[in-house]
């Protein structure tokens, strides 16, 4: 096993993912025997047919036998079996880097992420990353190799959570990025303009992305649970506040209500599948029980 | 005005300011706190700020009070109900007891007796006095005299002479007591006043400060006085008395004629509730009769007893009730004076008085009237009181001294019957005062007009003319009046409407006129059939001044009712008890008591004859409770100021001199404030929901609808 997955997941918990699979709900690009459809026709095991040769088609894909009876460039099409690509957008904002237990927000994020990219790659389906904050910090293309996974880890790894969060514009100029259909996991905690980001989301769902949004928060950001009031600081900002948490608890959860229901809302709407996260629950116990739900509805 | 008698510990209301600094002083916490993210609780701070700030303030002012509660409990605040002298001084003060000495006071309770409270109450006073206080004491009752007319600092003989005094038998006299006490605090206008007036809460003694007026405030000439002082009324009574006792007696025949029976009528009151009881005539110690009879709560019943056959002579007897709360009024004493014949004085020359003697005294012992026979000329060497009846037949001119012997005579209850005659001119008629009418001339009647008829007009009082057939006579003479005096009737008219006979109340008696002579030289009116009749109806009335019956009201000095002589010497005669009771005799021959004021048979002698039966005045045994608002209304006092019990009085009068602590009610505020302080804190504490609570996320992170 590589090393830099073993520094986010225990053995035990990658054994416990060994027998679970992630699907798309939609169709995708991708190449895996037997499992993702995809309408586009691409390399697979099976010939289709020959279209003529462009410029930026893989080379590989040129089929040397027209070439020596026609002396013109075609490629071969295949049909069917297709690998999936799971891209993950990893927030690695300031904002992220809170944690009232063990872990932060952002270390969660990075178990999530690890623990369903090993899902991932060990069906052979390939994974990439995107990793921001106030702009995009990181890129890695959708690979299916274990050695690819661990530079997936270590990218996460390397990251601390900084500055502040610009989750709209990033995520917009990431579905710029993307062109073929994808599996898009977001890990944030969503700390931004709700209608910035509904917007952002729908670009990819324009796109015919299946979005997952894993909206990740600290069981405190949830429960404002302090004994006192305290002059609390906004890691993004710096600001500060005197407040006693005791007495504006009843506003908060209100607040903080609203502004979950409204995500879940947006998400709703544009068909994409919203999941609440917390760091205080095991991440290996979430992937399990999220990929049996998501296998049973494929 | 509010005081404390602890000031010193108002400098504890300085640690209100202490939760305030040190708010304000407490550094602000040094370490931030890192949080996700701001937006939120800036937003949850923003809804709730009003809120908050609120809560905030109100749990500080909540503390603030309740600090200041305490620290005013612990100065020891006292509200004056007038003000103190001085903080450094007491100003000494002049009090004035009014107590009620009528004879309700005597009343009975299970609880003992109302007057062992009012001495009670009293005494309390006195002793709450201090150095330098002074007390007078006033008893409030009929000849009542002041038991301290003028403010002393001796409590000590205060409390003697009240420990001594005793409630007396006649009615209160509130209002009298109260001028005197104004009299006495008026001596020293430096001192502080009070006034403490005790009764039993009885609605007689208020009658005379204006109780019976529903729209009457305080008395208009006493209110600048209640204005000035501190006064205090204390009830001692019993709430709901229950008392019952004769009223009135009345007897029928009126004059009671030796060998002949009678009736009795005992008009029977009481106050509490409705009861049913007997009523008991004794006579010369025996019961002669009872009868029970129902007496409606607050009103009176009456009850006919028969009377038995007496010989003729003075008896004594008395009306009993069973006993009650107030034994004094139980027993109705009187005398019955059983007449062997009436006497009846007839003053005239014979002639002119033979048709009156021989109408009221035909001959023989069949006659009731004992009739005698006086020439005018020695009228004034006689004792009239002796007879139930003067006539006068052509009696005048009479001296000055006859006339105003008869007046005396008529004045004190006596029945007077005037037949005029041709010795007396109109003149002579001028000077007599207790006449109906004084005639303005002598008429000789025509012949042709001298047959009349009579008409009777009406009765005056009890004299009626019913049942007597009025017809003609034969007129020759009458005398022709003026008008009729004030209260004069005309009982009969001739045909001509000329007064033939008048009638007028002059004193207690009755004086009867006739137009015409009592011999036939004038008119044939005394051989008319109607003669007879009339001479007796006059003399029925002349007697129905309740001669048989004699009660008199006791009193402190009492005049001895006419007919009534003291014993030989004059000087006593003996009281119920047999106590010497010392008899005065004033100019014109009329004695008085100078303390006749116990109820009972007064006696010649020790055990001698029955001389006269005084009874108790009647309305003091009305025991009809005053409401105390009515109390506080005559007044122009406070509530508080007028109490049913010892205890309250001297909790008043405590909260007047001293002032009424508040320490208490501070403490029991502060206990509200520091329970209200422990639930504004308790909710501003708790452990609010939390949105994990509230909404269901399963462990796929599936979130459902919210909880």
């Amino acid at each position: 096993m590589s090393r830099g997955l073993t520094e986010l997941l225990t053995d035990r918990q990658l054994r416990l993912l060994d027998r679970l699979v992630l699907q798309s709900r939609h169709v995708v690009e991708g190449s895996l025997a037997g499992r993702h459809r995809s309408p586009l026709k691409g390399a697979s095991s099976e010939f289709s047919e020959h279209r003529a040769y462009i410029q930026g088609d893989d080379p590989r894909n040129i089929d040397w036998k027209v070439l020596g009876r026609t002396d013109r460039y075609y490629v071969r099409r295949f049909e069917d079996e297709t690998l999936l690509r799971v891209y993950f957008v990893v927030d690695g904002s300031a904002s992220m880097g809170y944690g009232s237990g063990t872990l932060t927000k952002y270390n969660y994020a990075c178990r999530l992420a690890a623990a369903l990219a090993y899902v991932t790659v060990k069906d052979r389906d390939a994974v990439g990353l995107y990793l921001y904050s106030s702009e995009t910090h990181a890129v890695l293309p959708a690979k299916n190799s274990m050695s690819h996974l661990n530079s997936f880890v270590h990218t996460l790894m390397e990251r601390e959570p900084a500055s502040k969060t610009s989750t709209a514009p990033t995520l917009h100029q990431i579905a710029g990025t993307i062109r073929r259909r994808a599996l898009i996991i977001i890990l944030s905690d969503l700390f931004d303009d709700e209608g910035d980001l509904s917007r952002a989301l729908a670009h990819f769902r324009k796109q015919r992305h299946d979005v997952i949004v894993l909206h990740t928060l600290d069981p405190r950001e949830l429960d404002l649970e302090f004994p006192k009031g305290g002059r609390f600081q906004d890691p993004e900002t710096g600001e500060e506040i005197v407040t006693d948490p005791r007495a504006i608890a009843d506003a908060y959860r209100e607040v903080f209500g609203e502004f979950l229901e409204q995500q879940r809302r947006h998400c709703r709407d544009l068909n994409i599948d919203y999941r609440l996260v917390q760091t205080s629950d095991a991440p290996e116990k979430f992937v399990r029980a999220y990929l049996n739900e998501r296998r049973r509805y494929a | 005005m509010l005081t404390f008698l602890q000031g010193i510990f108002l400098w504890g209301a300085l640690a209100v300011a202490i939760p305030l600094l040190l708010h304000l002083l407490s550094p602000r916490r040094a370490v931030p706190v890192p949080f996700g993210t701001l937006r939120f609780l800036k937003a949850a701070q923003k809804r709730s700020s009003a809120r908050i700030r609120l809560e905030h303030f109100l749990l500080w002012l909540i503390r603030s009070l309740l600090i200041l509660l305490l620290v005013l409990a612990f100065a020891l605040p006292v509200l004056r109900t007038s003000d103190m002298g001085g903080w450094l001084g007491r100003a000494r003060r002049d009090v004035a007891i009014v107590l009620d000495v009528s004879f309700s006071m005597g009343y009975a309770t299970p609880r003992g007796q109302v007057w062992e409270r009012a001495i009670d109450a009293a005494s309390s006073i006195v002793q709450g006095l201090q150095d330098g206080d002074r007390v007078c004491v006033f008893p409030a009752g009929d000849g009542a005299g002041p038991l301290i007319e003028m403010p002393t600092e001796d409590l000590d003989l205060a409390m003697s002479l009240l420990q001594e005094l005793q409630p007396g038998h006649g009615s209160s006299e509130l209002r009298t007591a109260i001028l005197s006490a104004r009299t006495a605090l008026e001596t020293d206008p430096e001192r502080e006043k009070e006034l403490v007036l005790i009764t039993d809460g009885q609605k007689v003694p208020w009658r005379t400060l204006g109780a019976e007026d529903p729209s009457r405030g305080v008395d208009p000439e006493l209110k600048p006085f209640f204005d000035e002082i501190a006064l205090f009324v204390v009830s001692v009574g019993s709430p709901n008395p229950v008392n019952t006792y004769v009223q009135d007696l009345s007897i029928d025949p009126e004059l009671w004629i030796g060998g002949k029976a009678g009736r009795l009528t005992a008009s029977v009151a009481g106050s509490g509730e409705d009861r049913n009881l007997p009523v008991t005539l004794s006579v010369d110690n025996k019961t002669s009769g009872t009868r029970e009879v129902l007496i409606p709560a607050g009103e009176f019943a009456d009850a006919e007893i028969l009377l038995p056959s007496l010989p003729s002579g003075t008896h004594e007897a008395f009306v009993e009730v069973p006993p009650d709360g107030l034994a004094v009024d139980d027993r109705f004493h009187f005398l019955l004076r059983v007449f062997d014949r009436v006497p009846v004085l007839c003053v005239g020359e014979p002639s002119s008085t033979f048709f009156v003697r021989h109408a009221l005294d035909p001959g023989g012992n069949e006659s009731s009237f004992d009739v005698i026979s006086l020439a005018p000329g020695r009228l004034a060497e006689e004792k009239l009181h002796r007879f139930v009846l003067v006539v006068l037949c052509d009696a005048l001119p009479l001296g000055g001294q006859s006339i105003l012997l008869l007046e005396d005579y008529v004045r004190a209850g006596g029945t007077l019957i005037v037949f005029p005659g041709d010795r007396a001119d109109v003149a002579d008629y001028q000077s007599f005062k207790a006449l109906p009418a004084l005639p303005v001339r002598l008429e000789d009647v025509p012949d042709e007009d001298a047959y009349t008829r009579l008409v009777a007009t009406g009765p005056i009082e009890d004299f009626s003319l019913a049942n007597i057939g009025v017809s003609g006579l034969t007129l020759l003479r009458n005398l022709v009046f003026n008008v009729p005096v004030e209260n004069a009737r005309i009982l009969i008219r001739t045909r001509d409407d000329h007064p033939f006979l008048l009638a007028h109340n002059y004193g207690n008696g009755l004086v009867l006129l006739f137009a015409v002579a009592a011999d036939r030289s004038w008119s044939d009116f005394p051989l008319s059939p109607q003669f007879l009749p009339i001479l007796h109806r006059a003399v029925r009335q002349g007697t129905g001044m309740s001669k048989s019956l004699q009660i008199v009201e006791a009193a402190g000095e009492l005049a001895l009712p006419p007919g009534v002589q003291p014993p030989g010497d004059g000087s006593v005669i003996f009281g119920p008890d047999g106590e010497p009771v010392v008899v005065q005799e004033v100019t014109g021959g009329s004695f008085y008591l100078e303390d006749a004021t116990r109820p009972g048979i007064y006696r010649d002698g020790p055990e001698g004859a029955p001389l006269l039966a005084v009874r108790l005045t009647r309305e003091e045994s009305d025991l009809t409770p005053i409401p105390v608002n009515r109390i506080a209304r005559l007044t122009g006092s406070d509530r508080d100021q007028v109490v049913t019990s010892v205890a309250e009085l001297l909790k008043a009068v405590e909260a007047y001199r001293i002032g009424r602590p508040l320490a208490e009610l501070f403490l029991w505020i502060a206990l509200l404030l520091a329970v209200l302080e422990t639930i504004l804190a308790n909710r501003m504490s708790r452990t609010p929901k939390t949105l994990q609570e509230t909404i269901n996320v399963d462990p796929a992170g599936r979130v459902k609808e919210h909880a």
